[in-house]
């Protein structure tokens, strides 16, 4: 049934027994996960789980080499990255998922190269309505801005890119407390505005404050799965984090 | 001094087309191209071809040229490279270069190999400027077209969509990719922007210097060292060195029009180039840094087996080829085991620690003519020529190798190119060195009382060093150097954390290979009989280079096969086979690169492989893997609400 391509009503992504290796290593062994229509679904684990590497497989920077993947109850496993991002799945990778020589407007203008709609100067003053920091730096190199000011610019550009699904992947990461607060402040704002997300975060406490539904992953596998307030109590979760009990 | 000041500019916007060109594809790609000079001169003789044959009209050739055929030929470029995106730096440069030599090997197929004078592509005429400066329309009209191109290059990539999406795949590809950028458009627009600036470089630099099949691309070569100025990235930093190399160029003939310094006029940009790679050294670094390591099979199987085997072939040889093949044959088969000495070298250094040499033929020259001239007149001092040749032979490989063996593969291949264009112009292309376009004779060389002059004693000789020099090699390989070759090759960084001790690994390598290759060259003398300067020459080194992988870069044996390539030109066969031999060598290359065990190798493996298939005896290497996606286990129930 699931190589057919009818889409299942309500789910926008998902993954059935999913494998990806890197040279011979099993990075992701059979992991399935579903991303319904508007939700916001958190993935957790420790490093070197395997986030990442689901993320990557989804937009394909990564090839799967089992399993299956469906977006849209299209079939995307056989996609390169851009096709795959034409279909409205946007990728912020972990890092600053900006081009640094670019300036900060034309990295904005980046995000109508998916579909090749949207004019470059809407999607401009939108993202400064979002981050009006930016609105300042337009003519700067994005690669002088600052850590916080360049994720702004990430989180921004895949906002007005207007996804179906936004992938962040620890867009948190090495960022003082008050910039992620704004940085959060934006998800949870999109979140509200019915964007669906897969978010990789290191911060349980604040994924699972903005997820509804989230997924533990340890050494490439599920453990654990489940709403948020079961899954602050859960022995999986701890233990996956700790590297306890197992 | 405004006259040459004017020549200058003329010439080094040309050169500034050429490098804009290399440099558009190299930060897009991450492919050096060093076919560059190859394309160019392929589009002058279409160019020739349309215009001065059919007689069509220049107006509409050149659009013909730039919408049509450039456009063809970077898409078969970006065909070729594409799918080596991930492979290793040294595939790259080898195919690149594979591809220069398809070029060059093609021309003379399809359009003659007859050298021919272009007319310019603009009116005759001249005017003056101020009172006594007179400026050709050809000049003027090269000037201002060179810089209207290179301008809507700045505004294609400044102020288009087309450019933005450029630019940001040479920042990060994949968050391009992510963000819904072709990258493999993007790509295919590089190779066809890049093409089209060498067609027209190709034009405007055969109108000035003619159309010759072996100068051309060597011309081309002048805009690598803009383009090593700005570090292979940068567009501007590339424009302006171009210029200013002109401007150099010219400036410099206006105080020498004879003699040495005529000569260092046309050898700046090499030496330019060259002086760039050691000043910029390690700060140069390749746009790709995580490149696959190439492995081959070669590794495994006894060395020890193929040790005494090879030993017993040479004796078998000693023995029964002097029996068998006639006189004239068991020269050329002499001459085929000098040349196969010299192959060697490029095993150890290419096939095992992964540096590209296209000098290796210069060093052998060294040889030769230090040979030629001691033995030539006095057959008895030949011994001491060798030795002679390998003292001059080693200092120069430190010189090439001391500041540039800290250079990664690209860099490294760009200063043994620049240092034999160098060797080329000025010591081979030197009258008193060379003895001009007739070479120096060698005739009488003796060894003691043996002398040289029988063919048996030649065969003998020849054969006699080959054995050492591959025995030699096959021990290396089997102790501690061999290994840390290895190690440099297979994983260069993390044999960079072992400190300098490698670099002087290399650095000996690389002068033992010097050594080698120059009693190569002295042993190449002897049977030649006469040293001719073109024997030598860039173009020769990168034919070794090219045979070199055909045969097998890992083996000792493709050194052989090399030799054994080499000996195919050397018969006398049916005029077609020399025809389009080095061009099936060229294509060879550029498919079977990513082969480090060479042509014959990978022949075995295919035949092999049908035996299985036809005698349906599935060995162990061609099972099928075990499927990915298997049944469902005991995490059934964690592995998904649908699971």
């Amino acid at each position: 049934m699931w190589r057919d391509d009818a889409p299942t009503p309500g789910i926008l992504l998902e993954l059935e027994r999913v494998s990806v290796s890197y040279g011979g290593i099993r990075a992701l062994s059979d992991v399935s996960l579903v991303v319904p229509e508007g939700c916001v679904v958190a993935l957790l684990g420790p490093n070197g789980a395997g986030k990442t590497t689901t993320l990557r497989v989804i937009s394909g920077l990564a090839r799967a080499d089992g399993g299956w993947l469906r977006f849209g109850g299209r079939s995307i496993g056989r996609l390169v990255p851009h096709a795959i991002s034409r279909l409205g799945i946007v990728h912020v990778p972990e890092g600053r998922g900006i081009f640094p020589s670019l300036n900060v407007a034309e990295n904005l203008s980046m995000a109508t190269y998916g579909g090749g709609t949207g004019n470059p100067d809407v999607v401009v003053d939108q993202a400064v309505a979002l981050f009006p920091v930016l609105g300042a730096r337009l003519g700067q190199q994005a690669g002088t801005l600052s850590g916080g000011e360049q994720q702004m610019l990430a989180l921004a550009r895949a906002f007005v890119a207007r996804p179906r699904l936004l992938m962040l992947d620890e867009i948190s990461m090495g960022l003082a407390p008050l910039v992620t607060a704004q940085l959060f402040d934006a998800i949870r704002r999109g979140a509200a505005a019915g964007i669906s997300m897969l978010l990789v975060e290191q911060y349980v406490d604040a994924a699972l404050e903005l997820a509804d539904y989230g997924y533990v992953l340890e050494k490439g596998r599920i453990v654990d799965m489940g709403e948020p307030a079961d899954l602050r109590t859960s022995a999986a979760l701890t233990a996956a984090y700790l590297g306890a009990g197992r | 001094m405004l006259p040459y000041i004017i020549l200058g500019l003329f010439a080094g916007s040309i050169y500034a087309l050429a490098s804009l060109g290399i440099v558009l594809t190299y930060k897009t790609t991450g492919v050096f191209n060093f076919a560059y000079g190859g394309v160019a001169m392929f589009c002058a003789y279409v160019f020739w071809q349309l215009r001065d044959q059919w007689h069509l009209s220049q107006w509409l050739v050149i659009p013909i040229l730039l919408v049509v055929v450039a456009p063809i030929l970077g898409l078969i470029l970006e065909a070729v490279f594409r799918p080596l995106a991930t492979a290793s730096a040294e595939v790259q440069i080898v195919v690149a270069l594979g591809m220069l030599a398809f070029f060059i090997n093609l021309v003379p197929i399809i359009f003659g190999g007859a050298d021919h004078q272009l007319t310019s592509i603009f009116s005759q005429g001249h005017f003056h400027w101020g009172k006594h400066v007179v400026v050709t329309w050809n000049e003027a009209g090269t000037f201002l077209l060179t810089m209207a191109m290179a301008a809507g290059l700045y505004v294609l990539l400044r102020r288009t969509r087309l450019g933005t999406a450029t630019r940001a795949v040479v920042d990060n590809r994949d968050l391009a990719e992510l963000i819904g950028v072709n990258a493999g458009t993007v790509g295919q627009a590089a190779w066809i922007i890049s093409t089209g600036f060498a067609a027209l470089a190709g034009i405007l630099l055969s109108t000035d210097e003619g159309l010759v099949t072996y100068v051309l691309p060597a011309l081309v070569i002048y805009a690598f060292a803009p383009a090593v100025l700005g570090r292979l990235t940068s567009l501007p930093l590339a424009f302006v060195g171009a210029v200013a190399l002109g401007l150099l160029q010219n400036i410099l003939a206006r105080y020498s029009t004879t003699g040495f310094p005529a000569k260092l006029e046309g050898s700046i940009p090499y030496l330019a180039l060259f002086v760039l790679l050691v000043i910029y050294g390690r700060r140069l670094t390749e746009v790709r840094s995580s490149l696959r390591p190439l492995t081959g099979r070669a590794s495994t199987g006894s060395p020890r087996w193929q040790f005494g085997g090879g030993l017993a072939a040479a004796v078998a040889a000693a023995i029964v080829l002097p029996q068998v093949l006639g006189v004239s044959i068991q020269h050329d088969v002499a001459e085929a085991m000098a040349y196969s000495v010299i192959a060697l070298t490029l095993v150890v250094l290419t096939g095992w620690t992964g540096q590209i040499s296209v000098a290796q033929m210069s060093f052998a020259g060294v040889g030769a003519f230090t040979a030629a001239h001691l033995a030539g007149t006095h057959g008895s001092l030949f011994p001491l020529a060798v030795v002679l040749g390998v003292a001059i032979a080693v200092p120069l490989s430190l010189l090439v190798g001391l500041p540039s063996l800290r250079l990664t593969g690209l860099f490294l291949a760009l200063a043994t190119l620049a240092f034999a264009l160098l060797m080329d112009n000025l010591v081979f292309g030197s009258t008193s060195i060379s003895g001009g376009l007739t070479g120096l004779n060698i005739t009488a060389a003796k060894i003691g009382p043996l002398s040289l002059k029988t063919y048996t004693a030649q065969f003998y000789l020849c054969l006699f060093v080959l054995t050492i020099v591959g025995a030699g090699v096959f021990w290396l390989k089997r102790g501690p150097v061999g290994r840390r070759l290895q190690m440099v090759r297979d994983a260069p960084d993390a044999a960079a954390t072992l400190g300098a001790s490698l670099t002087l690994t290399k650095l000996a390598v690389f002068a033992a290979g010097a050594a080698v290759a120059a009693v190569g060259g002295s042993l190449l003398a002897v049977t030649q009989q006469t040293v001719d300067p073109s024997n030598f020459s860039f173009n020769q080194s990168l034919e070794l280079l090219l045979v070199v992988v055909v045969g097998g870069r890992l083996l000792v044996a493709g050194a052989l096969i090399a030799g054994g390539l080499y000996l195919v030109t050397l018969l006398p066969l049916p005029s077609v086979v020399d025809k389009y031999f080095p061009l099936l060598i060229a294509i060879n290359v550029i498919f079977l690169a990513n082969e480090p065990d060479g042509t014959l190798a990978v022949a075995i493996r295919q035949t092999r492989f049908c035996l299985a298939v036809l005698y349906r005896r599935p060995r162990p290497d061609v099972l099928l893997p075990v499927p990915s996606v298997l049944p469902p286990t005991g995490s059934r129930e964690l592995s998904g609400q649908h699971g």
